[in-house]
């Protein structure tokens, strides 16, 4: 036989005994290397020296014409106005306002529950709340109040501050008064598969006393208001309705520091004991949207292999400047403690966000008032620890103690301020540049930039020494040399400087300067939106001595384990799966994504007086509906498809007609009429509306403001009436048609259709008539402001553009409303929200502004074996209370943007979305006008995106690309007919019914 | 009778049963159905009705767009994009055949891999090179060069979306069949060109039609094959690069894309069974043509 050669030579037993003792050491010292304790992330910052910086930098002077408080702040420095010393409690008897009394019906028993016996002051819309500054000296205030919030909603309890009726600076405009939410339930539920949920939480009503500060976090310490004798100091209602009662001038000294701390107790042991308190054990916070979520390791409290136990908080939900959270923790032996987090700070790379710490509702010291979190994407746990790398050891009582962490920006105030004042700068001097070239951006054409701009290359250069100025100081907050979250500041100074040595050649490298992805306007603009977010998530807190902490990690062999078991255990638990049903339940496939299921779950279980359990799943996907209808295996209903659907559905007989049902009227009666025409086939109506959308004019008041359009356009007419001197800048407007790129689908013609008054289809629904008159006239339109009037024809980001402000205006959708309200933050208070432009009728002067809303809708399917009970379950859950309940729990419980825009219109008018855009939207659904559908309805949509296509890219004449458009639509109208029996070879046998809105009333009735 | 087929199924046999198995579970069963569903009305949520011929008549003589747009649309993409790629994918072949081996292996990955992308992903990449805004690459670069004012709507414009399409298509052929033939040229026998040489061809061009084509024949028709079959079932490219079914005036239709419109968009599943019978066949007579022309003639 020949000799093969072994892969492992036949080692005698000693010898193989020394190679596994080897490994085994080997491979047990890599574990152990692996898994050695992270170091605890005790390094020393001092922020405190940035928050009162005493260095000039960039800052803007005034905000539409109204200092900003950062400009006084340096005014009242420079002229030495000094703070008064006076201290002061207004009661009753000298503030002036719309009393109430303990014997109120309304508020009686909040009066009584205020601990100071004395009448309170109701603001809201028509009372103001004022006093008379009775000092001697004229000087520095600070104003604290004691206020009772009357509102259940997730906004900002917001109010403003005048002094003898002038804003003293443009941040008294909204001063926010902090709320204080607490868990429903502090046994925190579980739903139907044993993981928890977080409970839904209320707005506590109680008595707060606050002392009126930035609650952007932005300014440490209250607000100084500059009164001299005599002044009257007005407080205006904002958003909320609030009770007031006694106001209070307040003292506003700087904090003392550590030493001093120290100082005040210097015989007080340090106690070694340690306490952990986990992040869950929350006594309230200020802010709904602050949640918890589950961190899946098993060295975390509460933590558990099988179900998901909430025990952290979410770092991208505790991020706003202001938000706080409060924790009471009961302390055995009085003395010194030190305090620990297990904490995680994934957002400033290379930098440090900020908590403020509270003990017992006061700061006690400097360096607690912007506690740095560095940079870390792994639990590490961090002692609050002086530079010498000794604790800050806090005294404590014997007894319960309150800490609150709040969100704190403090020391990047300095650098936000600057980054705005360069970008603002940059904005006007990129409109100018546009002006008087005429938004052109022709690289190879000639510039006198110098002649018509002489200060505009030395502002350059100012700006990026600025910015570099700014980029140094904020090296102090990294232990790095080269932080990469401020790359884009470098990047912009080198940029600024470049274009500052060509500025000749400015116009043309606008992309590099103002305008797009890459520009210097936008690289800032970035940073800026990522510098105010001030996440921070931790798993627990410690209050301990000279104890050594719990590990952050669990060990490689625990957490090896228990990624094992998760995985084996992934088989057996599946919630909200669509793949077991029972006959007895109502089973309902839910088209959301699982948040939204796990708290419909949860109040169906909760609040639902059907008898029939009701059983929810996440719908895989709309085409598994056809399938499961198919094979039988359908639900009995589903909600939250597209609002087309449940046509589709109901002319196939796979939905059923909900005018049979009893209490059908009541609920339809909620609905915009408009938004109910896609439900409506033949003489039934199929489908109910869930969520309802809303076109309406977007519009950048700053941009608006500084090229001189003062009046938003109404009209088509003025939109067109505009455009010169938007384009003259280089701007211009958007219109939903530019963002879809291949059909252009109803929601983006159809305002052009209903708006001049033509319908889709003929009464009798055999043919399309958009080929009438006043229907050209609108496509015609909706042709020309792209050929004519030059309106972008391809937008890939409305939202994006908007930021940027190239497109400071346009039409946009809910979803344009909540990036910008949620994800914009640069952009607070500088875009607002107007009606849709529409026709203006010449003979009866009317607007008429028809637009779209379908959004989601819900459907009971035609094999359900529960029909009724199905029904009383759609009908309770459109309910107005259950509707706005779910609105509600929603935002209170992941936050405001878990925005539920429902399409029944009294729990939207309930909804917590600000006044000034609910009005606006609420006024738009008036013109709510979805398209009706008819066998063959897509061939009229589609035909109608191809005579646009053919319009505004071949240059065909519109009443020959109409024609046409209408000939084909007409032909598939007819054969589609054919297939519901009202057309036999070409020929009509009967009418059609088209919903429309004059005669929709007629299916708003229960059949008889 | 069963008793006897199983007799008669000699014991290697039953080695292939898995695959007769699997072949008939999931390509027999289907095209028979899409066959049987062919001749119904089936609205994909009802019960089928039989219809007869009646799809296919409507087929021919009513469906105005299949005839107008997505025939011609189809022919023309498959013509050119079929020839030009797989002649794209001999050339390419050809060159790395000539580089040692390390080289050769790396460029072969790299022309491979953008077939592998999924014809989505793809797109997304090429949608941004193409976007109709002046952030959009090809757009932006044709800007800063002033060669234009204001963005081309490559995406939207009827005139241009077909064009496009075969850009990428092509960008994208080089895929199975340029490794078969990669192999098929470094498998021909080294000595053959020696014995040409001295037979007396004289230069590389010879080389190719007279050593390296007959030699590999068999690549040559699996290539040709692939590409016809490949382009004619091509389909989400259309879609995918303008967004929407339809394209914009149906300019990027494709047969793939007219069935998808039927099946789920119009929900008539039996024309859109009819419409992929007639693909099959279109496919099939395709490629036994191809086979006429480069198939072994003895």
């Amino acid at each position: 036989m020949k000799k093969t050669k072994l892969t492992f030579p036949n080692l005698p037993l000693k010898q193989s005994s020394i190679w596994l003792i080897v490994f085994v050491i080997g491979v047990t010292g890599l574990v152990f290397l692996m898994d050695q304790t992270p170091a605890a992330l005790n390094q020393s910052f001092d922020t405190y020296a940035l928050i009162q910086p005493d260095f000039n930098y960039g800052y803007q002077n005034e905000i539409y014409g109204i200092p900003t408080y950062t400009s006084k702040q340096i005014f009242y420095e420079e002229a030495g106005v000094p703070k008064t010393e006076y201290e002061v409690t207004y009661d009753h008897q000298s503030i002036q306002g719309s009393s109430v009394a303990s014997s109120d019906e309304n508020y009686g028993s909040m009066v009584d529950a205020y601990e100071f016996p004395s009448d309170v002051f109701i603001m809201d819309a028509d009372a103001s709340i004022s006093f008379i500054y009775d000092g001697d000296e004229s000087g520095l205030i600070s104003i604290a109040l004691d206020y009772f919030i009357l509102d259940q909603g997730t906004e900002d309890t917001k109010l403003s501050l005048t002094i003898n009726n002038d804003y003293q600076f443009y941040e008294s405009q909204t001063l926010v008064l902090p709320s204080s939410w607490t868990f429903l339930d502090e046994n925190f539920p579980l739903d139907r598969y044993e993981n928890e949920m977080q409970p839904q939480s209320i707005k506590e009503t109680i008595w707060l006393n606050h002392t009126l500060r930035d609650m952007k976090a932005l300014h440490a310490y209250p607000y100084d208001f500059y009164v001299e004798p005599g002044d009257v100091i007005t407080l205006d209602y904002v958003n909320a309705k609030v009770l007031v009662g006694l106001i209070t001038i307040v003292p506003n000294h700087p904090l003392i520091n550590y030493e001093s701390y120290e100082a005040l107790q210097p015989n007080a042991p340090i106690v070694d004991t340690l306490q952990l308190v986990s992040s869950r054990s929350m006594a309230s916070r200020s802010d709904a949207s602050i949640r918890l979520r589950t961190e899946q390791d098993a060295s975390a409290m509460f933590y558990d292999t099988q179900f998901l136990r909430l025990n952290t908080i979410f770092g991208d939900s505790w991020e706003r400047g202001g938000q706080r959270i409060d924790y009471q923790v009961n302390i055995e032996t009085t003395g010194y403690y030190a305090l620990s987090f297990r904490y995680r700070q994934y957002l400033q790379n290379d930098m440090l966000t900020s908590r403020s710490i509270y003990i017992n509702g006061e700061i006690p010291f400097q360096e607690f008032m912007a506690m740095a979190f560095p940079y870390t994407t792994q639990f590490r746990n961090r002692t609050l620890t002086q530079d010498d790398g000794e604790p800050f050891w806090i005294y404590l009582e014997e007894g319960v103690n309150t800490f609150s962490f709040e969100a704190v920006n403090y020391p990047y105030r300095f650098a936000i301020e600057t980054l705005q004042t360069v970008m603002q700068q940059i904005q006007s001097l990129a409109l100018e540049i546009k002006r008087y070239t005429a938004g052109s951006n022709d690289l190879y054409r000639d510039w006198e930039i110098e002649t018509y701009f002489p200060t505009a290359k030395s502002n350059l250069n100012l700006w990026a020494d600025q910015l570099d100025f700014v980029y140094e100081k904020l090296l102090q907050l990294s232990i790095n040399r080269n932080p990469s979250q401020l790359a884009n500041m470098k990047v912009s100074s080198a940029r600024l400087r470049t274009l500052a040595n060509q500025i000749n050649r400015l116009p043309g490298l606008m992309v590099q300067f103002a305008d797009g992805d890459s520009s210097v306007n936008q690289m800032l603009g970035s940073l800026l939106q990522e510098m105010l977010r001030s996440s921070l998530e931790f798993e627990r807190f410690m209050v301990h001595g000279s104890v050594s902490l719990p590990r952050p990690t669990s060990t490689f062999f625990r957490s090896t384990y228990e990624g094992g078991a998760r995985l084996i255990l992934s088989f057996v638990n599946n919630p909200y799966s669509a793949t077991q049903m029972n006959e007895d339940q109502i089973n309902v496939w839910v088209n959301f994504p699982r948040p939204y299921i796990e708290i419909m779950q949860a109040m169906i279980d909760q609040y639902y007086p059907g008898d029939r359990e009701v059983k929810l799943s996440q719908m895989p996907d709309e085409n598994k509906l056809i399938l499961s209808n198919i094979s039988g295996q359908s639900p009995d209903v589903a909600v939250g498809l597209n609002h087309w659907i449940p046509y589709d559905f109901a002319s196939r007989d796979a939905a059923l007609d909900l005018r049979q049902f009893d209490g059908y009227e009541d609920v339809v009666q909620k609905y915009a009429k408009g938004a109910m025409i896609p439900y409506v086939f033949e003489e039934g109506v199929f489908g109910l509306p869930l969520t309802q959308n809303f076109w309406v004019t977007y519009y950048r008041r700053d941009i608006m403001a500084s090229i001189g359009v003062d009046t938003i356009p109404q009209t088509w007419d003025e939109v067109i009436g505009i455009l010169p001197l938007l384009q003259s800048y280089g701007l211009n407007y958007f219109l939903p048609l530019s963002q879809y790129s291949g059909l252009k689908p109803f929601v983006a013609t159809l305002p052009f259709i209903h708006q001049f008054g033509g319908d889709l289809y003929a009464e009798n629904g055999m043919s399309t008539t958009i080929n009438e008159e006043d229907t050209l006239k609108g496509i015609t339109l909706m042709a020309e402001l792209f050929t004519l009037y030059n309106i972008p024809k391809f937008v890939a980001s409305f939202y994006n553009q908007f930021r940027y402000g190239t497109l400071p205006i346009g039409i946009g959708d809910l979803g344009t409303y909540l990036l910008l309200s949620s994800a914009a933050s640069e952009l607070d208070g500088l875009w607002a929200m107007d009606l849709h432009p529409g026709y203006l009728d010449p003979e009866t002067q009317e607007i008429n502004r028809s637009s779209a809303t379908g959004a989601q809708g819900s459907m009971i399917l035609e094999n359900t074996n529960l029909p009724d009970d199905s029904w009383d379950f759609l009908s309770w859950w459109m309910s107005t209370p259950i509707q706005s309940l779910f609105g509600q729990t929603l935002q209170s419980t992941y936050g405001k943007t878990y925005f539920w825009n429902s399409a029944n219109l009294e729990a939207f008018a309930e909804s917590s979305m600000p006044e000034e855009y609910k009005s606006v939207i609420l006024e738009q659904w008036e013109y709510a006008l979805e398209a009706s559908r008819i066998p063959g309805t897509y061939m009229v949509e589609r035909e109608l995106s191809n005579a646009w296509t053919n319009i505004v890219f071949q240059g065909i004449n519109p009443r020959q690309a109409i024609d046409e458009a209408v000939r084909i639509s007409n032909r598939e109208i007819i054969y589609k007919m054919a297939e519901f029996g009202y057309t036999f070879q070409g020929e009509v046998l009967k009418t059609y019914l088209v919903p429309t809105i004059d005669n929709i009333d007629w299916w708003l009735t229960q059949h008889a | 009778m069963l008793n006897r087929l199983l007799d008669r199924m000699n014991r290697p046999a039953w080695f292939i049963f898995p695959y007769w198995l699997l072949f008939a579970i999931f390509i027999v069963v289907p095209v028979v159905a899409a066959i049987g569903l062919s001749f119904t009305f089936f609205n994909s949520i009802q019960t089928p009705v039989f219809v007869g011929i009646n799809n296919y008549i409507e087929l021919i003589t009513l469906d105005t767009v299949f005839m107008r747009y997505v025939l011609p649309n189809t022919l023309r993409f498959a013509f050119i994009v079929g020839p030009v790629g797989y002649a794209l994918s001999f050339m390419v072949a050809w060159m790395l055949s000539h580089l040692p081996k390390t080289p050769r292996t790396i460029l072969a990955i790299i022309f491979y891999s953008p077939s592998l992308t999924a014809g989505v992903a793809m797109a997304a990449m090429w949608r941004i090179i193409f976007s109709g805004d002046a952030q959009g690459y090809l757009n932006a670069i044709l800007l800063d060069l002033g060669l234009i004012v204001e963005p081309i709507q490559f995406l939207q414009n009827p005139n241009m979306l077909m064009t496009i399409m075969i850009v990428v298509s092509l960008w994208s052929s080089i895929g199975v069949g340029f490794l078969a033939m990669l192999a098929g040229i470094l498998n021909v026998d080294r000595t053959l060109y020696e014995a040409a040489y001295i037979d007396g061809i004289k230069n590389w061009f010879q080389e190719i039609i007279y050593v390296t084509i007959p030699s590999m024949k068999p690549q040559m028709i699996f290539g040709a094959v692939m590409a016809v079959v490949g382009t004619f079932q091509a389909g989400a490219i259309g879609v995918a690069l303008s967004g929407t079914n339809p394209t914009p005036n149906y300019a990027g239709q494709l047969i793939v894309n007219h069935i998808e419109d039927f099946g789920f968009i119009r929900y008539m599943m039996g024309y859109a069974a009819s419409i992929s019978v007639i693909l099959l066949l279109m496919v099939y007579a395709i490629s036994k043509i191809t086979w006429k022309f480069l198939g072994e003639k003895e």
